[in-house]
């Protein structure tokens, strides 16, 4: 839109536009009466612009904590390996807690952050050693379904692959006792673990 | 009665010795140039139609055009041939040059620079006749009690409305009796433009109307291009 300057106020001057308008716009470096300008709509697309990038970020940050937040716990025991996995709603490990220093060891070498639950095993599954695990969700119903997922996975030469499935109650942390899983003890961490076989 | 007005007619395509002789006058008489502007308008509206399409671009496409047919007039002689031919050529290459430029600009990320850009190329002579014409009108303006301050509170904020005020300066200015009337008694004549128009329009915007009227029928050639009772969106 083109106008011309028909007076000059200060820091402010009134344009004529070739619209009708009679409005007004900061004076232009070295503009005077008669000077002619043209004003474009870009100020709009700049508030589009940030809006959309703040939209990204906050986009960015709910995502990255609905990722992060935790949603039940995966515990693994084979040998003297114990490690506490801890799980998002897309059934993906977001931390794993050692228990054991062989269990330090063995995360040391098996990297399984942000792996699916069904990949977290295979490290365990090509050894001759019993493999307990234990999930408590408050989702009873995914923990059933871990459950049974994971009940497919091949076993390669594993006598004993055993899955105890509880569900978890946030507020005051207790495990009921749901089909065939064995009640839980505490090692010497102070940690629930399955019992001895 | 001038010479200047035996000769000049409403009615443009007139034969190139007479259309010469006006454009001579024109060159020292503003209002045989204002009626020049207005008789050639469909000749400068058809001069953007042939190079525009995009009707969103049009309105600022034909003020340049406006400008530019009056530099026509100011620095036509019969050495570049016919008048039309000549400012058919000062048009298409006023809003070819003003195009390449536009696009030059947008071609570089510019939604931080600043959306005001001030048109200095080639425009000095445009600009000082703007000056003066302005400088004329301040001091029609101030015999009439108003000024361009009060006309940024009074002007609609609403193109709706702005269209509304211009049907009423049209009106005003088409009918000789209204125009004669307003002239004489300094005020817009409510009472009878209120059997057609909006009463409460007529008194909300009465300084913006009668500014319009000033502005289109005094002899003001390089303002009338940022007036738009001059040009229909229609027509575009």
């Amino acid at each position: 839109m083109k106008g011309v300057i028909t007076e000059i106020n200060d820091s402010k001057s009134i344009v004529l536009f070739n619209d009708g308008k009679v409005g007004s716009i900061p004076t232009p470096k070295n503009a005077r009466v008669g000077t002619m300008i043209k004003v474009s709509k870009s100020s709009g697309r700049i508030f589009v612009f940030a809006a959309l990038i703040v939209a990204l970020v906050v986009a960015f940050f709910i995502g990255r904590s609905i990722y992060n937040a935790p949603q039940g716990f995966l515990n693994i025991s084979s040998e003297n390996i114990e490690i506490e996995f801890t799980y998002n709603s897309f059934e993906r490990i977001i931390s794993a807690r050692p228990l054991t220093q062989e269990a330090a060891d063995f995360l040391a070498e098996n990297s399984l952050q942000h792996e699916d639950i069904d990949n977290v095993f295979s490290p365990f599954f090509n050894t001759e050693n019993n493999i307990f695990v234990n999930i408590a969700d408050d989702n009873l119903e995914r923990a059933q379904e871990i459950e049974n997922n994971l009940s497919k996975l091949p076993a390669k030469r594993t006598p004993q692959f055993k899955i105890f499935t509880v569900e978890l109650y946030r507020k005051n942390m207790k495990a009921e006792r749901m089909g065939n899983f064995a009640p839980r003890h505490k090692n010497r961490h102070g940690r629930f673990r399955h019992p001895p076989f | 009665m001038q010479s200047g007005e035996l000769i000049l007619t409403e009615q443009s395509g007139l034969p190139e010795h007479q259309l010469s002789a006006q454009v001579q006058i024109a060159k020292t008489d503003k209002r045989a140039l204002n009626i020049l502007l207005k008789n050639y308008m469909p000749f400068i509206k058809k001069s953007v139609a042939k190079i525009f399409s995009q009707s969103s671009v049009k309105a600022d496409n034909l003020t340049d055009a406006m400008l530019a047919f009056v530099h026509s007039v100011n620095t036509y002689n019969k050495e570049n041939g016919a008048f039309i031919q000549y400012a058919a050529t000062v048009i298409r290459n006023r809003l070819l040059d003003n195009a390449r430029r536009e696009a030059a600009q947008k071609r570089f990320f510019s939604f931080f620079a600043n959306n005001i850009t001030v048109e200095t190329f080639d425009r000095e002579d445009d600009e000082n006749n703007l000056r003066l014409e302005i400088n004329s009108i301040n001091g029609e303006f101030f015999q009439w009690g108003f000024s361009w301050q009060k006309l940024l509170k009074n002007c609609p904020k609403q193109k709706r409305s702005r269209d509304i005020c211009l049907s009423i300066a049209e009106t005003v200015l088409e009918s000789p009796e209204l125009l004669t009337s307003m002239l004489e008694k300094r005020q817009l004549p409510i009472s009878r433009l209120a059997e057609v128009f909006p009463k409460k329009t007529l008194e909300k915007y009465r300084q913006y109307i009668v500014a319009l009227i000033i502005l289109s029928q005094g002899d003001y050639p390089y303002i009338n291009a940022f007036v738009p009772h001059f040009f229909y969106e229609g027509d575009l």
